[in-house]
């Protein structure tokens, strides 16, 4: 497969994934572009045993992981208590506030949360963190119940 | 927002970032390359002018006693091993793959990398005191032996020297790098305990 056409497909996934780890737009756009990096130095070694899907998810999710080494660890970010009083937050203000609640959540978690919330299904989940298939479904389960409440919390503040 | 299906649409309608020019990528992935290339081999070079060095002084100098040759050859080959331990050069050797592991294998990798810098800051460092302390001590006995006087001071200074790096430069150095491995392990351990729990 061509990389041109892998990073015109798949970056807007990945910099959502990044975003949803750090909800820092600089600090995400580094971030996919480092896995970016990795993609075009390893794609030779890709062979296709495992889906294009997985590889390039493990690589991102690797690097997020990874900047814990580089900088100080990603901070689990605080709801504020007194919001601005907007009536109906507009759609671009209710990603924010996606990606602040994310933030709120332990750094595996944002990992999974994320790719529950591009579409990836329950099997490749775990086979990119590495968790047993029957651990990652309790968890997918408790993570989203964790950030609905978070997000319903958030709203009527 | 009353379900998760909601949290995905709204998810996926995210804008991303323009993603930056795909040229301007692969050009700074070439520099960056480019850059390794030209410090390993710079390092290299320091390692064979460094040999090449050592081997002009014992050869081409007339030195009467075999404890002077041994003596710069140990000072040496501390440097060399410093020079390997500090640079990068191991940091290549263990190198981790992001591309076939999973985040937890991956967070594994990490704690071991971690672990193994742990060992060789440790234990290199003394290994370095060690050589370079005796490395020196025989080097001087050549051009002092003549003269009592000078011999007591020499190895007076020298062994003085030793000590305090032994006792007082080598804990403070090692109990430094350790804090600092040791708090990376313990971030690492409690990512991966968390991605573990059930």
């Amino acid at each position: 497969m061509e990389f041109e056409k892998i990073y015109t497909t798949w970056y807007p996934k990945i910099f959502r994934l990044c975003m949803g780890y750090v909800n820092d737009e600089a600090q995400a756009q580094d971030l996919a572009q480092e896995t970016f990096i990795i993609v075009w130095q390893k794609l030779h070694t890709f062979r296709g045993e495992a889906a294009i899907s997985t590889w390039i998810y493990r690589i991102a999710t690797n690097t997020c992981l990874r900047s814990v080494e580089k900088s100080k660890r990603m901070p689990k970010a605080e709801l504020p208590f007194q919001l601005p009083d907007i009536p109906e937050p507009n759609r671009e203000e209710k990603i924010r506030q996606l990606y602040r609640c994310i933030a709120t959540l332990e750094e595996p978690d944002r990992i999974i949360i994320s790719l529950v919330l591009e579409g990836l299904p329950q099997a490749e989940i775990a086979a990119v963190t590495g968790l047993s298939e029957g651990n990652t479904r309790v968890k997918v389960h408790r993570i989203k119940e964790k950030l609905l409440k978070k997000l319903q919390a958030y709203e009527q503040l | 927002m009353n379900n998760f299906e909601d949290i995905q649409s709204l998810w996926q309608q995210a804008p991303a970032a323009k993603a930056p020019d795909i040229k301007q990528a692969i050009v700074t992935v070439k520099n960056r390359r480019r850059l390794m290339q030209l410090k390993s081999f710079g390092l290299v070079a320091l390692l064979l002018f460094t040999l090449v060095f050592l081997v002009l002084i014992i050869t081409r100098y007339d030195f009467k006693f075999i404890s002077t040759r041994v003596g710069i050859a140990l000072a040496l080959l501390a440097i060399g091993a410093g020079v390997v331990v500090n640079s990068n050069m191991l940091g290549l050797l263990l190198k981790h793959n992001s591309a076939d592991t999973s985040n937890h294998q991956y967070l594994q990798s990490l704690r071991k990398y971690r672990q193994r810098a742990r060992f060789m800051h440790t234990y290199g460092i003394s290994v370095y005191f060690l050589l370079m302390g005796i490395g020196i001590l025989l080097y001087i006995y050549e051009f002092v032996h003549a003269n009592t006087f000078r011999m007591i001071l020499a190895y007076g200074l020298t062994t003085g020297w030793f000590l305090f790096a032994w006792f007082v430069l080598r804990p403070r150095t090692v109990k430094k790098q350790t804090a600092e491995i040791d708090d990376m392990i313990s971030k690492l351990d409690e990512i991966d305990a968390h991605l573990r729990s059930e």
